[in-house]
């Protein structure tokens, strides 16, 4: 009989327990202490396992503002009762250049259990990737083609189905009448919406959006709850919150949870914070409220310091809320004060931040079983 | 169940031998077991032929902490990290034993544990930790290593 120390002689069952409470860069070091931990640790159900385990961490695109480099990082909480802290990963960050074809500053699309979606497009290209900077696997999806020559691709999103555990990314386009030569765009028609299901070769259009609207506010999708949420405008002119459900790929809207007032300046921001969809008001030049979907009105607003556009990301344990503005903020709602949180250097700008799980989950298990 | 009656006790033997009298009440957290006493087997020994008395006597100590209702919150915390303040050989042997008999509060509390002596660790520090022995030629641990190249995933390839 081996050393009864050896932690390796645990049953299988029991390796698997441990580690999987591990984070994933401690997680990644174990697969390479022996063999035996590197074939447990490499099966779709351990990062099942890990992920349900997992906590929140930030993933954040950014660029150099002299080098024209971009990052993609990993920001990991340590989130107490008491205190918190954010502090940055160096192990897990990339640069999306190194994947094929990227280039130029590419835009956050999703962030759903450990898989990044990005968007990557210039006057000549419009690419997609999911990608998992984990496991290091990503994929390029296919081009979306769309048949009618006045369209425009407006918003995206991705996110995974409920029950049938589907990632997809959905895409929509505003049709128009038509183009001037000039290039200026005639008025909206209408706007139609494509699925592409991850493990799948090609696009899905499942048709038009039901309201006749625009989507003005937000491109990127807000994953909540099983849907997908834009604040649109209708063409008629009031404001709504149109989610659309990745399990039935249907839609459904409701309405903004307060009055906005035509002819102002509009700036508003989807995201979810404490398990609630929440909605950044950011109109007024002094303060800036966050609407909470919970009860539709838990109202929260303090000075603001020269914020120009603000997102909330995060509330942790000790009651301070994470903030994304041109920098990370946090705001502590004891000492009503903001303070930046200092996890970059200077010479780089947030494009987008959002949250994020550390899985193992593979892309190419998703692929083999479609 | 009144004070004044005979608590139900369940005999339990280990490996080498030596019999534990529980009462049913601590040892009904052994979940795999349960059945056995629970079929009105009373007065018989239920063997634990792969536990030894050291470590039985440690999992029967956790159990009837933990099904005494008096002990208040802060002082089960601070039995349980003393608790597990022993070697890792033994350590593990709870682990197997709290496996063994489903114990589902005590296997998490030793698993957490081993998670957080290796939280943080480099592999050289794990394997040190835990006298496991290298099987990696530099070669394999380069290319098992945190992968800087990323695997592009052809969609149109056999996956």
């Amino acid at each position: 009989m081996r050393d009864k120390k050896f932690l390796m002689n645990l049953p299988s069952e029991i390796i698997v327990e441990i580690f999987s409470r591990l984070p994933a860069v401690t997680v990644m070091n174990c697969k390479i202490v022996c063999k035996k931990s590197r074939c447990l640790l490499s099966t779709p159900e351990f990062a099942k396992l890990h992920l349900s385990r997992s906590t929140l961490c930030l993933v954040s695109f950014h660029y150099d503002l002299h080098g024209r480099r971009e990052l993609c990082r990993l920001f990991e909480f340590n989130d107490e009762i008491d205190h918190h802290d954010v502090y940055y990963n160096p192990v897990i960050k990339f640069e999306p250049s190194v994947l094929h074809d990227v280039s130029g500053p590419p835009t956050l699309v999703g962030s759903v259990n450990g898989f990044v979606c990005f968007r990557n497009f210039d006057l000549i290209k419009d690419q997609l990737y999911v990608c998992n900077p984990i496991t290091r696997e990503y994929v390029i999806l296919p081009v979306l083609e769309w048949s009618a020559v006045y369209s425009t691709p407006v918003a995206s999103g991705f996110g995974v189905s409920t029950i049938s555990d589907q990632y997809k990314v959905v895409k929509f386009l505003h049709k128009h009448e038509f183009y001037t030569t000039i290039g200026a765009r005639s008025k909206i028609t209408k706007s139609e919406c494509s699925v592409y299901t991850i493990g799948t070769d090609s696009w899905r259009n499942i048709g038009g959006v039901p309201i006749a609207c625009e989507y003005v506010y937000s491109d990127v999708g807000t994953f909540f709850n099983g849907s997908l949420h834009w604040m649109i405008k209708e063409l008629e002119g009031s404001k709504l919150i149109s989610c659309f459900n990745l399990e039935e790929e249907s839609f459904q809207s409701f309405p903004t949870p307060f009055h906005v007032e035509e002819n102002k300046k509009t700036s508003y921001d989807l995201g979810v914070i404490s398990g609630c969809l929440c909605l950044s008001d950011n109109n007024s030049d002094f303060d800036f409220v966050i609407w909470v979907m919970k009860d539709y009105g838990v109202e929260k607003s303090w000075a603001k310091p020269q914020l120009e556009h603000v997102r909330a990301l995060n509330i942790f344990k000790d009651g301070d809320i994470l903030l994304e503005g041109k920098y990370l903020f946090s705001y502590s709602t004891q000492r009503k004060s903001v303070r930046k949180v200092d996890i970059i250097d200077r010479t780089y700008y947030f494009i987008r931040s959002m949250l994020h799980i550390s899985s193992f989950l593979s892309l190419k298990d998703l692929y083999s079983r479609m | 169940m009144s004070s004044t009656e005979a608590k139900k006790m369940v005999v339990l033997k280990s490996f080498d031998g030596v019999t534990f009298e529980v009462e049913e009440s601590v040892a009904v957290q052994f979940e795999s077991i349960r059945h056995m006493f629970e079929d009105n087997l009373a007065g018989s020994v239920i063997p634990l032929s792969n536990i030894k008395s050291e470590i039985l006597s440690k999992v029967i100590d956790y159990c009837k902490r933990h099904a005494d209702d008096t002990t208040d919150e802060e002082d089960l915390k601070a039995f349980d990290a003393d608790f597990v303040k022993v070697e890792h050989g033994t350590l593990f042997d709870i682990i197997r034993a709290a496996n063994y008999l489903n114990i589902k509060s005590l296997l998490d509390l030793t698993c957490q544990t081993v998670a957080d002596m290796i939280k943080g660790k480099t592999p050289a520090e794990i394997r040190e930790l835990f006298n496991i022995s290298d099987e990696f030629t530099p070669e394999e641990e380069e290319e098992a290593s945190i992968i800087t190249r990323f695997i592009y995933m052809d969609r149109y390839a056999d996956c």
